[in-house]
């Protein structure tokens, strides 16, 4: 979204109005949502964790049917869930591809070779910031702090951390990836990390330890 | 609106700002503390009747014992707190100066063809506290220009300094939360949310609220600079919440309309029906000349002297029946009220007054009633126990021919929906009938047998009482038809009735009435009217928020016509 500097609102007419109360999720997602609603004083203060369970029930975007969803679940108006949506880089406001490849360049990892990792991938992939491949496989964007300074330069795919990085072990994680086609999906509404990522990034790409 | 509300007393703390001590009460902020010694504190986004945003950072002062500086708008007065703004800590200015610079990187310096320049808390902080060239040299954030955000405002991205004083008055004053502001840094917007307007009944204000040229009027937009505008402290005549406001005027026109802080009556908010509905007061068409128009459709009319239009009601004045405006001056009712009780009249005044059901926006502003001043008219006495229904009765016995000597008195005498064939063959068939109107188009003027063309409420200046009985003055905010028409003659309702007297041999006014001017009016009415005069008011004191009238003891000295109805007891306090 901000990253292609692209501005939303009303009069973009990309925007498709959704009437309030029309949108219901999965059964397991609204309970979901009711039980993390209630783990809170204010409900309002659910506005996150359900704008993930949203993105996750609608095929990975949030759109005004997340937004309006969000809103009547938790008596907030459309719009302060929308600031919410708009503010940060993990919810889609536009398709992304089945693999989303963010890469943080805030300092830690921009010190460290974080500038090279997005042209690698650039090559890689043929896809600027923003864009999704042709294949719809891949999309990739760059992104503020991750969280995961200690091990940067890093990359986010799909909701997993792949650290440590190089050139080379990224080749070789999107090799992977290509082959085996795992899932790499957290699940709010099921609260459990996908099955088919068991033991993969940090086993077999973790630092080598400078002593040896 | 809080007219009401006795405070209780709250604790008093001890703050110097600058060296100078004020007491203020305990967690008063220090923008609001430092105003009462006369200091501006330079901000952007604080609004003292809109919650604490703190995101502009043009407020930041020094308090002592704290490592670094902090801003005014969310440091509340504690006992003793020792603050230095920028006029006496060089640090402050400079803080100042930088935090302007920040504010200024994106904003596109298009003062040219801006239409807040000359009115812009940009320009005018930047002259005072920074006044140096931008040393940004990169390439500026684009933004959308021009958005349409609803019916009644514009948005130009560019502009926005992202003090969300617009977000935050459709959140918590409105209570309609139409507007977010969407991305973040320096890609952040204003946006309507998705599916709506900002189209709620006090939409206008968000440009009052808007520092910069971010938020316009759409239908004032590019209509003038404002330093070419005539610009007049006074009050909306829409409706008896009496809202103040400042209303600019160029060639005649009135080209912008904006709330005035009143803490009291409208905070600094105003309805889009009063901001937008100004022209309503002031028909396309004047009567410019006394005359008696012509009897049958098509006649053409005859010029007439105003002293022989009132010589034809001078027989007539103890039965006359008068039809009076709701937006009359004060004086103008007291006048009346003296013209009736000098003269023993057994006829009588009534005054159109009609409530509509209001959503729940609109009541957060907007009175029920379409009068600016019945409550002044009631506070005068001339209006009895059930208006509406005394009002029906003359309309009534106007359709029967049942009336015969009948005084229209200014514009909306007769409500808009009352004038039908049969009230027209009403008013036509009285034996005497007097029109003071000044909409030369209206039936009414064709109607009755002379003319005088009176003024509207936005070419007078004088008294309106407000629905809490708060007393307030209104200056004329738009040129007489005098001043552009050399030849044309108008006169002010109250001078007519003046001359009325004159001719009934009453004599209400001292000195040439011809001569005096509203401003001597309202002097002689403040220090004349029994009710008033004890107050020891003056024009002066009346122009800072107006003041509260105490609930009255007794009745008014007529007996029928008695006191305004109690239901503002709890309303007119403070004051008393």
């Amino acid at each position: 979204m901000t990253g292609s500097g692209e501005v939303f609102h009303i009069n973009t007419g990309k925007i498709k109005a959704v009437s309030p109360g029309s949108v219901k999720l999965s059964e397991q997602a609204e309970k979901r949502a009711d039980e993390i609603k209630g783990q809170y004083p204010q409900a309002r203060s659910a506005v996150m964790p359900l704008l993930y369970i949203a993105q996750e029930e609608l095929g990975n975007v949030v759109d005004q049917r997340a937004i309006q969803w969000v809103a009547g679940k938790l008596g907030m108006a459309p719009v302060q869930v929308w600031e919410v949506a708009t503010f940060y880089t993990m919810y889609y406001k536009e398709p992304v591809g089945q693999y989303h490849v963010q890469v943080c360049r805030t300092l830690s990892c921009a010190l460290v070779g974080a500038k090279k990792i997005s042209e690698y991938l650039m090559k890689r992939l043929d896809v600027k910031p923003g864009q999704v491949t042709p294949d719809g496989m891949w999309s990739f964007q760059e992104v503020e702090c991750l969280g995961s300074c200690g091990t940067a330069p890093m990359v986010q795919i799909n909701d997993t951390f792949f650290e440590n990085l190089t050139e080379q072990k990224m080749e070789e994680i999107l090799a992977r990836i290509e082959r085996e086609k795992p899932d790499l999906r957290y699940s709010t509404v099921r609260d459990d990390m996908a099955e088919g990522l068991k033991g993969f990034p940090k086993s077999q790409l973790t630092v080598p330890d400078p002593s040896k | 609106m809080s007219d009401g509300s006795a405070p209780k007393a709250p604790e008093l703390v001890t703050v110097t700002i600058d060296g100078k001590q004020v007491k203020v009460p305990k967690g008063t902020n220090i923008i609001e503390a430092a105003k009462e010694l006369g200091v501006e504190i330079p901000h952007y986004c604080y609004h003292k009747h809109l919650s604490v945003a703190g995101n502009c950072r043009m407020c930041q002062v020094q308090v002592k014992g704290q490592p670094k500086m902090t801003i005014a708008c969310n440091t509340g007065a504690t006992e003793g707190m020792e603050v230095a703004t920028h006029l006496s800590s060089k640090e402050v200015a400079d803080a100042q100066a930088a935090t302007l610079e920040f504010i200024l990187i994106n904003h596109p310096l298009d003062c040219t063809v801006c239409d807040q320049a000359g009115h812009c808390k940009l320009q005018d902080y930047h002259f005072e506290y920074n006044a140096r060239s931008s040393r940004f040299l990169e390439e500026k954030v684009r933004k959308a220009k021009a958005v349409p955000l609803g019916p009644t405002v514009m948005l130009d991205g560019e502009r926005c300094i992202m003090c969300s004083r617009c977000v935050r008055f459709c959140d918590e004053v409105v209570g309609t939360s139409e507007l977010g502001l969407l991305n973040r840094g320096d890609q952040t917007v204003i946006a309507v949310s998705p599916g709506r307007e900002l189209d709620n009944p006090l939409s206008g204000s968000v440009v009052d609220l808007c520092p910069v040229g971010a938020l316009t009027h759409k239908q004032w937009r590019f209509n003038t600079r404002i330093w070419f505008t005539k610009q007049t402290d006074a009050i909306c005549p829409g409706c008896s919440t009496g809202c103040n406001v400042k209303v600019a005027q160029r060639d005649g026109e009135i080209v912008q309309v904006k709330a005035r802080l009143n803490s009291d009556v409208n905070k600094e908010w105003l309805c889009d029906e009063g901001r937008y509905g100004f022209n309503r007061f002031l028909p396309k068409h004047r009567v410019l000349a006394p005359h008696k128009p012509g009897r049958t459709p098509g006649a053409p009319s005859t010029p007439a002297k105003v002293t022989e239009i009132t010589a034809l009601l001078k027989g007539s004045v103890k039965t006359l029946t008068v039809l009076a405006s709701p937006n009359l001056l004060l004086e103008e009712y007291f006048l009346l009220k003296s013209l009736l009780l000098k003269s023993s009249a057994v006829g009588r005044v009534v005054i159109p007054y009609r409530e509509r059901s209001l959503t729940k926006e609109q009541a957060i502003l907007v009175s029920p009633d379409y009068a600016a001043n019945f409550k002044g008219a009631q506070f005068a006495g001339l209006v009895g126990e059930s208006p509406e229904q005394e009002y029906n009765d003359v309309i009534g016995k106007i359709r029967r021919k049942e009336i015969e000597h009948l005084l229209i008195l200014g514009d909306g005498a007769v409500a808009q929906g009352d004038i039908d064939t049969a009230l027209i063959a009403g008013i036509a068939a009285a034996k005497v009938s007097v029109g003071v109107v000044s909409d030369s188009e209206s039936e009414l003027a064709a109607a009755v047998q002379a003319v005088v063309p009176g003024r509207t409420i936005l070419e007078k200046s004088g008294l309106l009482l407000n629905r809490n009985r708060r007393l307030q003055y209104t200056s004329a905010v738009v040129d007489i038809p005098e001043a552009r028409d050399p030849a044309a003659i108008t006169y002010p309702e109250w001078r007519v009735i003046a001359m009325l007297g004159e001719a009934a041999g009453v004599k209400l006014l001292t000195g040439d009435i011809s001569a005096l001017t509203d401003r001597e009016l309202t002097r002689w009415y403040l220090s004349t009217d029994s009710q008033i005069a004890s107050l020891n008011l003056s024009i002066m004191k009346i122009k800072q928020g107006g003041v509260p009238l105490p609930v009255p003891v007794s009745g008014i000295s007529s007996s029928s016509n008695s006191s305004p109805s109690g239901n503002e007891a709890s309303a007119a306090q403070v004051g008393a």
